[in-house]
């Protein structure tokens, strides 16, 4: 074997280590939330990275904080406040909404804790 | 009328000679039950280094893609789901060896162009499956199985070649 072969050789496994810690391994991979505004639009924002969203409802501007893998409704302009008082979000499944903002906010995970939920 | 006689040279020759010794290979290979399926040896590759190792890169494609077009026709897989496969590794294997060829020459030996060969085959092979067949997140999972096997192979068909390249005086 030539030092190239061997070059190629480590660069290989490097690369498929790699691989094995992107798609089996990474944290939070696949955790996702689905952000519905107004009963239409639809947004999904990963879990991964610490980061605060405005979202314009039809009231105001709602703030959702991501922090450590869970979110929260940090600020509304909404009245009573249900929302903010739901508290942190983290299991698949989990659910928040802020009716008079008309802002919902769910966890989309690989494993969710129920298979479905009917209101 | 007139008769045109196409008179093959000596390079024409070579690729056929090279290319019926890949064909025999992907034939035999195609009748031996795989352990796991759809994942195989790829031993006629090892033609394909070899013949670019030998005579270069243009006559390698020659010998690869006419290896997948007459192999298919053959065992009977000719424009299925199994040609496209075969053929996109083909092509994607092509193309990086052509890259690395012009980039790196002499500098790599067979094991080294096997090993990238074999990635960039697995790697086309993958793309065409994720995009054509089974467009699903869940087959990304087995991205890194199949990576380590086309390193594996890549690894034992860049040995044999190698070990081939030794007897050609």
């Amino acid at each position: 074997m030539k030092i190239g072969d061997k070059l190629v050789l480590i660069i290989g496994i490097v690369l498929v280590a790699s691989l094995y810690k992107q798609l089996w391994f990474s944290e939070g991979h696949g955790d996702f939330i689905q952000i519905t505004i107004d009963a239409k639009e639809q947004r999904l924002v990963s879990l991964a990275e610490d980061q605060i969203l405005k979202m314009k409802g039809k009231v105001g501007i709602s703030e959702l904080e991501i922090h450590n893998g869970k979110i929260r409704f940090k600020h509304s302009p909404c009245t009573n406040q249900i929302c903010v008082h739901t508290g942190w979000l983290e299991k698949g499944g989990d659910f928040a909404a802020c009716l008079p903002n008309r802002i919902a906010v769910e966890v989309v995970a690989n494993n969710t804790l129920f298979d479905s939920i009917n209101f | 009328m007139t008769t045109v006689t196409l008179q093959p040279t000596r390079e024409d020759m070579r690729i056929a000679y090279l290319a019926a010794f890949a064909i025999m290979i992907h034939i035999f290979e195609a009748a031996i039950p795989s352990p796991f399926p759809g994942i195989k040896l790829g031993l006629a590759n090892v033609i394909t280094i070899a013949t670019l190792l030998i005579f270069g890169w243009r006559m390698a494609a020659w010998v690869s893609l006419l290896r997948v077009l007459v192999g298919s026709l053959m065992i009977g897989t000719f424009l299925s789901p199994t040609f496209a496969m075969s053929l996109s590794g083909a092509v994607a294997s092509v193309l990086m060896l052509g890259i690395c060829w012009k980039l790196l020459g002499h500098h790599i030996g067979a094991v080294g162009y096997s090993i990238l060969a074999a990635f960039a085959h697995m790697a086309g092979q993958f793309m065409t499956a994720y995009y054509l067949f089974i467009p699903h997140q869940g087959l990304l999972k087995l991205l890194p199985v199949f990576m380590t096997l086309a390193l594996v192979f890549g690894l034992l068909s860049g040995i044999i070649a190698s070990a081939m390249i030794k007897r050609v005086p």
